[in-house]
């Protein structure tokens, strides 16, 4: 059963979360040549966006989710279990907002890959890449880590539990090695960077932050390098699912000791002096003391979930695990139109809300809070770039 | 002659910025207050727009007869010249300043919204109330505006390296040259008492001092089409921010707040250096500020 809806759920979302690299790369690689061109350049890109997006990714993913669901209803080979499995294995809701905010460069990735493992729609990517230097190395991870882990997720393949520890770990060395090669391997059609018009001879200063979600329908498999992160809502408590790759991180600063290195403070604690965080993928000259090795954690999902949310830095240095959980459930609180009908499911229960909505108000629910997370981070003077996302886990959602 | 219609022009370009202000101000409290319909807003805010659109018409052809003092006009203090952008704002100024005013009441607001109090999701947070839609609009527009300021940024660094290269460099070095001949010149003359190097000298400084003028005049020429584009890229940023993205009741705050700030800064930097002038020369106080302070 699970095969007939993969295969059915495998194609659609995949396209679905690309819109975003779509959206972002076309703007990149648009040259200007003269001044009317580039206006009306603009106005498609932005005709283009408009339709595009997130309703688009929204309206997409809707025609994907409601996939799977046909075949199971129509053959539905155990009728028992149909209804709840299929709440449980469909990809959960989820939002994002990934803006430049007041950086002039843009160097945050965002990837959503729902049913990203091929023979198996129940399990769901979600990836949160922070570069710095240069943004190839988080678009490299935006574009590649989802089939990564999925490969290495195969290979490990013994059965239903894979061991998600050595998943993660082999998957982020292959982006980290990825990224060591990145001058030799790019393919001459993509566009110049700014490193590289820059610096020939850099393209190993630059690296990326990556907090990557696996989300299934029991667990929540978080792999962290770097100083994103992942934070679950449980019972309206936050619980952070990473913990940031600080230099002055107590371990961390031994670690980096002990491999010869040394942390110094020039703004902030630094590895050698230079980067900010004690774990990344890419960075080859701050190697061995800045590792792209993850911490992983595998959680059981409970009942008592509400949401996950994968932030940049951008978000987490100037709100609270708290506050960002806070806005996301009262979010979910408030989704919908304030309609009786509405308004009722709301009161009797979570699990009758999200009957009681539609799924593009569910949707709509998840994109408002990280939209609103986002802007709370501009407006609390946030000075990077801002990536959150937001996955709805209530169970019954 | 041809600066104090420059002046003049800036002068009422203030007048129509203050009077704009006004406006959208009145526009702003009658919205707050419920009076304003979504009609009357779009007309303040198309006038508005047409006033910007109005002014870059104007100074185009201006800037045409001489670009260098647009882009760094001397009727502006220090101050305003050291945050202007090719004769205006960055144009991803009006991004910056939208994150800005978007911020203000967002804490309260939210504040409330997660104890379940105040205003919902479907009327916005904070005085501007962005939307998750009109976040990622606001966000690709500005990654567009940022490269376009980037691509002219590299032509006004091309444009000013030049300097030090053809037409104008060999000038200067046959100028400094002939210099240096005349005066060795003169010096032998002085021993011998005639001078027959001098007319020569004055002839060639001549035709020099029109070379000069043809690349002074080309080199203000490139930045006049220069700043002309940056005023392209300023309404169309504008533009798709106020008519496109926000709804007239925001943009009219986005366009107010824009006004506050030029005025503001103008006016903070235009006492600060009066009074800096005042303290140097008391006398001349009253003859300096008098062009520039007797109109409104």
């Amino acid at each position: 059963m699970a095969e007939i809806c993969c295969q059915e759920a495998k194609s659609p979302p995949a396209t679905a979360a690309t819109v975003a690299t779509v959206s972002a790369s076309a703007a990149a690689a648009a040259v200007a040549s003269s001044v009317m061109d580039r206006r009306r350049r603009r106005l498609e890109l932005k005709r283009f966006r408009l339709a595009s997006d997130l309703e688009q990714s929204a309206a997409e993913y809707a025609g994907a989710r409601k996939r799977p669901r046909i075949p199971r209803t129509v053959s539905g080979p155990c009728p028992d279990a149909a209804s709840a499995s299929e709440n449980a294995e469909r990809c959960p809701r989820f939002g994002f907002s990934s803006v430049c905010g007041r950086r002039r460069e843009m160097e945050d990735a965002v990837s959503i890959r729902p049913g990203f493992l091929p023979g198996s729609g129940k399990s769901h990517f979600f990836g949160v890449f922070d570069g710095h230097g240069c943004s190839h190395v988080a678009t490299t991870c935006q574009e590649l880590m989802h089939e990564v882990v999925a490969e290495e997720h195969q290979k490990a393949g013994s059965g239903e539990e894979p061991v998600w520890k050595e998943v993660m770990e082999r998957s982020f060395a292959r982006l980290d090695e990825r990224a060591a090669n990145w001058a030799i391997t790019r393919s001459s059609e993509e566009p110049a960077c700014r490193c590289e018009q820059k610096m020939p001879s850099r393209c190993d200063h630059v690296g990326s932050t990556a907090v990557v979600a696996v989300v299934s329908p029991t667990q929540l498999v978080v792999g962290n390098a770097g100083d994103s992160r992942a934070v679950l809502s449980r019972a309206g408590v936050p619980v952070a699912l990473s913990v940031d790759h600080k230099p002055d991180r107590p371990d961390e600063l031994e670690r980096i000791q002990a491999a010869g290195g040394r942390v110094i403070y020039w703004d902030g604690a630094r590895v050698l002096g230079v980067l900010a965080m004690s774990r990344a993928i890419g960075d080859g000259y701050l190697k061995p003391f800045v590792t792209a090795e993850p911490e992983v954690t595998v959680t059981e999902r409970s009942d008592a979930d509400e949401c996950l949310i994968l932030a940049s830095d951008g978000l987490w240095d100037v709100v609270t695990n708290e506050m960002a959980c806070d806005v996301a459930r009262a979010c979910f609180r408030s989704n919908g139109p304030p309609e009786p009908a509405a308004a009722q499911a709301q009161a009797s229960g979570e699990a009758k809300a999200s009957e009681g909505v539609s799924k593009a108000e569910s949707d709509r629910a998840c994109s408002d809070a990280a939209m609103l997370l986002a802007k709370l981070a501009l407006a609390r003077g946030s000075s990077d770039n801002v990536s959150v996302v937001v996955v709805d886990l209530r169970r019954g959602s | 002659m041809d600066m104090a219609r420059y002046v003049a022009f800036h002068q009422q370009w203030i007048a129509g910025q203050q009077a704009g202000l006004r406006e959208l101000a009145e526009a702003a409290a009658n919205a707050a207050a419920g009076r304003a319909t979504d009609a009357e807003l779009r007309a303040v805010v198309e006038r508005c727009m047409r006033g910007y659109q109005e002014y870059a018409a104007s100074r185009r052809a201006l800037a045409r007869e001489n670009g260098a003092a647009f882009v760094a006009p001397p009727w502006c203090t220090a101050f305003e010249n050291s945050v202007l952008w090719l004769g205006g704002c960055r144009p991803s100024l009006a991004i910056r300043l939208l994150y800005s005013i978007s911020g203000e009441g967002l804490e309260e607001d939210i504040e409330e919204f997660v104890r379940g109090r105040g205003r919902g999701l479907a009327e916005g947070m904070g005085l501007v109330g962005i939307t998750a839609t009109q976040l990622q609009q606001i966000n690709d527009l500005h990654r567009c505006t940022l490269r376009d300021e980037g691509y002219l940024t590299e032509r006004l660094a091309s444009l000013q390296e030049n300097i030090a290269d053809r037409p104008l460099l060999p000038i200067v070095r046959e100028r400094a040259a002939a210099a240096a001949a005349a005066l060795a010149g003169q010096d032998r003359s002085a021993k011998r008492d005639d001078i027959p190097g001098r007319p020569v000298a004055a002839e060639s400084s001549g035709g020099l001092a029109a070379e000069v003028d043809a690349a002074m005049e080309s080199y203000s020429a490139g930045l006049a089409r220069l700043l002309e584009e940056a005023d392209e890229l300023r309404m169309s940023t504008a533009r798709a921010l106020a008519t496109e993205i926000l709804t007239p009741r925001q943009a009219v705050e986005m366009l107010m707040a824009a006004k506050q700030l030029h005025l503001a800064v103008r006016d903070w930097s235009r006492r600060k250096e009066e009074g800096a002038q005042n303290a140097r020369l008391p006398l001349a106080a009253a003859a300096t500020t008098a062009p520039s302070g007797s109109k409104p």
